[in-house]
């Protein structure tokens, strides 16, 4: 496939440019950077396959219109003629926009897909470099470089790529992820086995189980036996003695029952009752008649004195009242002197109040009920009264001195006006005013900016805003029409260019090829010819008849040699001589005949040939001059067509715009009204600033007035300045009228204070007025003559104190006179009684004074001795009246159990009281064994065997064979308890190995973990797998392309290297690699010797090694040549870094491929253009220059 | 009356394809199995049921810790202590398992005999279960044939293993017709081996396979349980009731939705959050299949790992979900070299790797020659790397060559100006 012309419509930055490749030989374009090479490289890709969804080539025309074209020539001449648009639907059109199924240009492509041509097919600098170090990467490895000639993909990546990640995956011995999990999982299965419990293994546990528990209940069974055993001869082993002793104590009661009579118990217990009697009588009677003797003496030494028994009550008395009366004595002498002290005190005190009036009489010093309390109390109120009083006054003096200055404060208030009308003023400022012209002022000046942005950008200076608005703009239909129109000629113009340069190259190629044609020899006439086949035939003529005689010479020789001599040798020689010179001559001739035949019938062709040129000069010189006409018909329409053009913008020119091109011309009515919104909404700002400014004027003017009234002249315009001043002065006003206020409330709270403090002192003199009124009540009624006068409330208190002082004095006078009374009558009374007393019973008179009371005393003590020795008399003959009673029942008792005895012996038929006490004593001695044989017995019987059983079983045993027999028991015992104890722990342990298999879930968790690890493995695995088989297929890929590219590939390579290292490599030579055994590529330098060592590709120069690279790359383009699967050859600045020379043989070696593929070579070299022409044949190196991009 | 049937439990078989990565949700998914068994005991103790139905593969046939049948055993007797009765025949598993011969049940548990078919007949209910389980794992005899007809004033179910007549991913064992069964004069054919519910027949009689109780790998996608049989009289009606503990999905994208990775990447999170609010708050294990013709082919192959991580993540932000795996099995979108492709690059390894995989000896040797392969096949299970299938043999042969092509191409010259 070609591509006969690219059109470059609507992409990146072209806009309606194309590019003619058509003709042969190798194509340039060339153009310095930012000229839109590369968008044009990029271009060619993305007409064939679509335009990237995401493109960046719509930095000038937006997607939805980029647009590129293209005439495409497939392997057998066939045009297709394409349009791509950017598009999802039917991005693929034919110029006149009917869809093209993509289908049919993939045929056209030979069903190159874009990654293969985008791999093959196109190759830049970097892609060559990369190339150059592949091979050296690969060490000349054949396969590999082949391999990786063959496109732009890097083969050794993949190949690295895949080893390394497969590596990651696995590596012998190492602690890849394979490696671990392969580990990991053998430890999980081993932990499912470990956790794993067998079936067999619960039945196992369960019969264990069922083993020990009987051969525990057997071995209990032995160890019960053995036990009762050892209890039992046990038993009869303690129960030994008491059977000993019970045969004893039988053989000693049947002894005591044969030694005579025996009594019954009544009897035991009455003898020994009735002769304990006995003996406790004669005992008793025995001390209680000496005691009765010694009473008797003692009451017989006894006398009593009965005067004083018969007295004994008054002695008791009056010795009781001693003492009392002593103290009565003293009393009376103390009572006395006190009674004076009071007596004269009170007389005194009642002397200082009421002179001449005695205390004896009660009414001298009476008061009457509460008066004292009354003084009191109007003393207290005296008190407050007077306090009240002065700090009533003192409330007066304080609150006149602050209602004073409370009035001088106001006095000095100033006074203020009304500020409720530049309060108002203030209020009727519209908010936000000031930032409204601020922000209009903004919106201005943007507006203004954006105009003169818009202007600049659209080239737009000279016009005004008038202008913008004003400018007519001509309808886009309108223009549409125009460019259509101006499209059209454009095209017409262009094609009819192209017809008359292939006219002219036709005539020009006809003229030349005529003039050859008139340059070329005369023909021969025919006569020539006919003379020179008249030559031919006398010749054929005479040869012939030659040939004919030699036939007959033949046919006579051979006749001859049966029948005869033949010809002589000599003649046969001159013969053949003559026949050759004619035969010779005949072929002379016969060519000649030929030749003058053949230039008549060549001439003939050449008269026609020329015949045809001629007539098509003519015919093309005739088309050249109508061409001419047509030419100036076209120019004509064309610049009618410039003029109408011109004629829609005559406003526009006026005022300097030039005449946009009809392709810019709707950017420049975008420009147009872009600029005429602008333009509008910076009037719009700036009349609603003016409004807005006009209001402020107004409200300033006002301020000024509003403030002057205050006095406050200002300077200031700007009304937030203004209306600052305004809100200060309305702020002032403010506070001075609050603080006069202020002021004025004081004045009044010190008025309202001063009267209250005045009512309250009068309150306060009316109640002293009051109290006084009161005061001389009281004093009246006091009736104190000598205080009549005195108001003084300290005195006549005192005076009362004292009358009720006087009272209590009289009080204690009467107290103790009573006291004096009683101790007199006391001491009367007891002399009047120990007088009696004396003169009763001694008839003698009491002593006087303090001696009487010693009289007392002496009585008092003779008193107690008579009482004594008459209550020791009354004791003793209690005494021995008692012991004579006693004595008299002791012998009553000791004459009864003399009876009673001897009825018992009696009732027991022995003779006397000794025999009773032997059969006594014999049956005490009978009654002890039977107990003793009882409590043998039953001992024997709590053995709990019965005694018989016990007796049975003694009598099989000695003690010293049953002890024998115990020791051995013993032992057994001891042994069966051990036996039973292992069996018990066996059975504990079996329990528990049964008790220890539950139902848990530790065998299948770990089981899920390895499952776990499985999944995880596997995944692995895969990789791991797919990694490797992708490396295989890859490296037979490469062998196999090797095996079978190898010679045909190397062998054009080859031939391309050598033209590209212009002759200094010959040859490619492949080289088996002594180490790995593959073939390595190698090259011969010219002139080397064929026995020398080849270059190998690690040798060879940076430069060197691309161009073999590039070689081999080209020398595989071969095979899409052979299976008809041409693409244009892309190359982007391949040559940047070869000299001059190289870079002709590379453009050599390019149009050499020129005509199996077509050449792009996109360059930013100037020069490769010019190089390009000098080293080319003319007419193979076509330059197509770009100019650079502005995006103005 | 109301019966419970259920079937394939499988108990302790572990849930396979999962592997572990940091943030996968491996805690809720554990021992997921017995508490689906348990849950199935719940339903009948909450239900109270009359009896329970088990149609064969309680366990698993190779697994032999005798502590699952303990556990078995353990959740029998909770139905035993609410008195209620369980049917149970032995399935191929079940036959295979050395669990089955050694374990002794509680009395509530009737196992039918293998040896021929059986009827226990349970007066009090008025209920006949016919039966026979499996004696040995691959039972190839019309087991049907042999039941008994029904018992007249019962409630006849037929207790049965079997694939009926085969059924894709299951061996078919004990091969029947639906006709054999309907001859037997049954209300009810309770079924077992067939892990997905399939209602063969919805009355006169009913043929119900009420499929495992929990989903155990990719394939075992959707909700799993038991069926739930009411009987008012001689008529039934059934329901199934879900009572997996954890739920299986399979997001599968359509790449040609997808115009690069970012898009592909956003679909498939898309089918996620689907899979999750179907899931009805299951923790959720999801594999994620790219599948079609796709734009973003070379780099859905190339980008694996990446990929399967970005969609871990974005796992991790929803509650309890387990990616499972991250399959790619896209095409290009177009084929455009596919018919040049005999003197294209990649035609040529296409041709190389078609030559390969045509061989399929050749391709097995060279896969069982793979250094790190040795070792592997004789440790991980069929369920993980199966180098004996010549079919998984194939599979990633085939996704190497598609592997290899997207590395070969997708190195430089993305865009169709490619020369960029």
């Amino acid at each position: 496939m070609r591509i006969d012309r690219l059109d470059l419509t609507a992409f990146g930055c072209f806009t309606d440019r194309s590019l003619d490749l058509s003709a042969p030989g190798v194509h340039l374009v060339s153009g310095p950077n930012e000229a839109g090479k590369s968008t044009a490289r990029y271009a060619v890709g993305q007409l064939l396959y679509g335009i990237d969804h995401r493109s960046t080539f719509d930095f000038v025309h937006v997607m939805s219109a980029m647009r590129l074209g293209g005439l495409l020539r497939d392997a057998r001449g066939q045009h297709l003629e394409i349009v791509r648009h950017k598009r999802l639907k039917n991005s693929l059109c034919a110029p006149d926009d009917t869809p093209i199924a993509e289908a049919d240009l993939v045929r056209v492509l030979a069903d190159i897909g874009a990654q293969e041509f985008a791999q093959v097919f196109a190759m830049d600098h970097d892609e060559l470099r990369a190339g150059g170090q592949d091979l050296l990467d690969g060490k000349g490895d054949v396969g590999r470089a082949l391999f990786e000639s063959r496109s732009s993909s890097r083969l050794a990546d993949v190949q690295d790529a895949l080893i390394e990640k497969s590596g990651e995956l696995w590596r012998p011995n190492g602690k890849r992820k394979i490696n671990t999990a392969l580990k990991r999982l053998g430890e999980l299965r081993r932990e499912v086995k470990e956790h794993e419990l067998a079936p067999r293994d619960f039945a196992v546990a369960e019969k264990a189980v069922t083993r020990a528990e009987e051969e525990y209940g057997r071995l209990e069974g032995d160890l019960r036996e053995v036990r009762a055993r050892q209890a039992r001869l046990g038993q009869v082993r303690a129960a030994l003695p008491q059977l000993l002793l019970r045969a004893e104590l039988r053989a000693e009661r049947d002894r005591l029952a044969g030694t005579g009579p025996v009594v019954g118990d009544d009897v035991v217990d009455e003898l020994d009752r009735a002769a304990q009697r006995l003996r406790q009588a004669r005992t008793d009677t025995e001390h209680d008649r000496a005691a009765l003797r010694e009473a008797e003496a003692e009451l017989a030494s006894l006398q009593v004195d009965t005067v004083y028994l018969d007295h004994g009550d008054t002695i008791e008395a009056l010795h009781a009242d001693v003492s009392a009366v002593r103290e009565a004595s003293a009393q009376l002498a103390r009572a006395e002197d006190e009674l004076w002290g009071l007596r004269r005190n009170a007389q005194e005190l009642l002397d200082r109040v009421r002179p001449g009036r005695s205390v004896d009489d009660p009414e001298a010093y009476a008061l009457g009920p509460g008066v004292a309390e009354r003084i009191a109390g109007l003393r207290r109120d005296l008190t407050v009264l007077d306090t009240a009083l002065s700090a009533a006054r003192e409330q007066v003096i304080r609150r006149e001195g602050k209602w004073e200055s409370a009035r001088a404060a106001l006095d000095d208030m100033p006074t203020v006006g009304d500020a409720e009308a530049l309060r108002a003023l203030l209020r009727s400022v519209p908010e936000g005013l000031v930032a409204d012209i601020t922000r209009h002022e903004q919106r201005l000046a943007e507006t203004t900016a954006k105009a003169a942005a818009a202007r600049a950008r659209h080239g737009l200076e000279a016009v005004g805003d008038a202008d913008a608005v004003r400018l007519p703009r001509p309808a886009r239909e309108l223009i549409a029409e125009h460019r259509a129109r101006i499209d059209k000629l454009r095209t017409e113009s262009e094609a009819f260019a192209g017809r008359r340069d292939d006219t002219a190259e036709r005539l020009k190629t006809a003229e030349a090829d005529l003039e050859v044609l008139l340059r070329g020899d005369t023909p021969p006439t025919d006569d020539e010819l006919r003379a020179a086949r008249n030559d031919r035939d006398a010749l054929w003529t005479a040869l012939r008849t030659a040939g004919r005689t030699d036939s007959a010479k033949a046919t006579d020789s051979s006749a001859k040699a049966t029948d005869g001599p033949a010809e002589s040798p000599a003649d046969a020689a001159r013969d053949a001589a003559t026949a050759d010179a004619t035969a010779d001559a005949f072929e002379r001739a016969v060519a000649r005949a030929d030749e003058l035949a053949d230039r008549i019938r060549r001439q003939a062709s050449e008269s026609v040939r020329r015949l045809q040129l001629e007539v098509g000069v003519e015919r093309d010189r005739a088309r050249m001059l109508s061409l001419t006409d047509e030419q100036a018909v076209l120019v004509e329409r064309g610049k009618q067509a410039a003029a109408d053009w011109t004629a829609l913008w005559t406003e526009w020119s006026a005022l300097g715009i030039a005449v946009p091109e009809p392709a810019a011309a709707g950017q420049l009515l975008d420009g147009i009204v872009e600029l005429a919104e602008v333009v509008g909404e910076s009037a719009a700002a700036a009349h609603t600033l003016g409004e807005l400014r006009e209001r402020e004027a107004e409200l300033v003017t006002r301020f000024h007035a509003e403030l002057a009234r205050f006095g406050e002249s200002t300077a200031a315009t700007a009304l937030r300045e203004l209306t600052g001043l305004a809100d200060l002065r309305v702020t002032a006003v403010a506070d001075t009228l609050r603080a006069r206020e202020q002021a004025e409330a004081k004045e009044r709270s010190a008025a309202a204070d001063l009267e209250d403090v005045r009512a309250d002192l009068a309150r306060a003199e009316k109640a002293r007025a009051d109290w006084e009124v009161v005061w001389a009540a009281v004093v009246r009624d006091l009736d104190l003559d000598g205080y009549a006068d005195g108001y003084e409330p300290e005195s006549l208190a005192a005076a009362v104190d004292t009358l009720a002082e006087v009272g209590r004095e009289a009080l204690a006078v009467a107290e103790a006179t009573r006291r004096r009374d009683e101790s007199a009558d006391r001491i009367a009374d007891f002399d009047a009684r120990l007088a009696g007393l004396l003169a009763t019973a001694w008839q003698s008179e009491p002593a006087a004074g303090a001696a009487r009371f010693s009289q007392v005393a002496e009585h008092h003590e003779a008193l107690s001795r008579a009482r004594a020795a008459r209550d020791a008399r009354e004791l003793h003959a209690a005494q021995a009246e008692r012991l004579r009673r006693r004595i008299e029942n002791g012998d009553a008792v000791a004459e009864a159990a003399e009876r009673e005895l001897a009825a018992l012996v009696s009732a027991v038929g022995v003779a006397d009281t000794a025999a009773l006490r032997e059969a006594v004593a014999r049956t005490v001695a009978l009654r002890e064994t039977g107990d003793e044989l009882a409590a043998v017995e039953g001992l024997l019987r709590d053995s709990g065997m019965p005694v018989a059983e016990l007796e049975r079983l003694a009598g099989d045993w000695t003690p010293a064979d049953l002890d024998a027999e115990l020791l051995q028991l013993a032992t057994n015992v001891e042994r069966a308890q051990a036996a039973y104890d292992a069996a018990g722990t066996e059975l504990g342990r079996v329990r528990q190995v049964l008790a220890a298999i539950d139902d848990s879930a530790r065998a299948a968790q770990a089981q899920e973990a390895a499952s776990a690890q499985v999944a995880e493995l596997a995944v692995d695995v895969e990789q791991y797998v797919r990694l490797e088989l992708a490396r295989v297929v890859l490296q037979r890929c490469i062998d196999e392309y090797r095996r079978e590219n190898q010679d045909p590939v190397l062998m054009r390579a080859q031939d391309l290297f050598a033209a590209l290292t212009d002759g200094r490599f010959t040859a490619l030579v492949t080289e088996t690699e002594a180490k790995k055994g593959s073939p390595v590529l190698k090259a011969r330098r010219a002139g080397a010797d064929p026995d020398t060592e080849p270059v190998p590709v690690e040798a060879m120069s940076e430069g060197t090694r691309d161009q073999l690279y590039l070689a081999l790359r080209l020398a595989t383009l071969e095979r899409y040549a052979d299976a008809d699967r041409t693409m244009p050859l892309i190359l982007d600045d391949i040559a940047m870094t070869f000299d001059d020379g190289r870079t002709r043989a590379l453009l050599n070696v390019l149009d050499s491929m020129a005509d199996r593929f077509q050449i792009v070579l996109f360059t930013h070299h100037e020069h490769l253009g010019d190089l390009a022409r000098t080293a080319l044949p003319q007419g193979r190196a076509h330059v197509h220059e770009l100019p650079v991009f502005s995006a103005n | 009356m109301k019966l419970l049937h259920a079937a394939d439990l499988h108990i302790d078989s572990p849930l396979k394809g999962l592997s572990r990565y940091p943030g996968a949700p491996a805690e809720e998914f554990r021992g997921a199995v017995r508490r689906a068994l348990e849950n199935l005991v719940d339903l009948a103790l909450h239900e109270r049921v009359d009896a329970v139905l088990l149609a064969g593969d309680v366990y698993d046939g190779d697994w032999k810790d005798y502590r699952t049948g303990l556990f078995f055993g353990s959740q029998m007797q909770r139905l035993r202590e609410a008195g209620i009765p369980v049917c149970m025949v032995a399935g191929n598993h079940d036959a295979q398992s050395r669990i089955t011969k050694e374990l002794r049940l509680p009395d509530n548990v009737h196992r039918f005999s293998t040896a021929q078919p059986e009827t226990i007949e349970y007066d009090d209910i008025g209920l006949a279960v016919h039966g026979q389980g499996f004696a040995e794992q691959a039972v190839m005899d019309n087991l049907a044939a042999a039941y008994p007809k029904a018992r007249d004033g019962y409630l006849n179910i037929g207790l049965l293993h079997t694939a009926l007549e085969g059924a894709d991913g299951h061996a078919t064992y004990a091969p029947c017709r639906v006709e054999d069964l309907i001859a037997r004069g049954y209300d009810y054919w309770a079924l077992g081996h067939i892990h997905a519910r399939q209602v063969v027949r919805d009355g006169d009689p009913w043929i119900v396979f009420p499929g495992n109780l929990q989903g155990r790998h990719a394939r075992e996608t959707g909700a799993k349980g038991a069926t739930l049989i009411t009987a008012d009289g001689a008529v039934l009606t059934t329901e199934h009731r879900d009572l997996d503990v954890v739920r299986w999905a399979h997001v599968e994208v359509d790449g040609s939705r997808a115009a690069d990775v970012d898009a592909a990447l956003g679909l498939a999170e898309q089918g996620i959050r689907e899979a999750v609010r179907g899931a009805d708050g299951r923790p959720l294990a999801v594999r994620v299949s790219f599948v079609g013709p796709s734009d973003a082919h070379e780099e859905l192959w190339r980008d694996h790992d990446r990929i399967e991580n970005e969609l871990r993540a974005a796992a991790g932000e929803l509650d309890e979900v387990w990616v499972e795996k991250v399959r790619a099995a896209t095409t290009h979108a177009t084929e455009p070299d596919a018919a040049g492709g005999l003197v294209g690059l990649l035609g040529d390894l296409r041709t190389t790797a078609a030559a390969i995989g045509e061989d399929e000896a050749a391709l097995e040797r060279l896969i069982r020659g793979l250094p790190g392969l040795r070792g592997v096949g004789a440790t991980v299970d069929s369920d993980g790397v199966r180098v004996d299938d010549p079919e998984w043999r194939a599979r990633v042969f085939d996704e190497a060559v598609d592997l290899l092509a997207a590395m070969v191409g997708g190195g430089r010259g993305q865009g169709n100006g490619g020369t960029a």
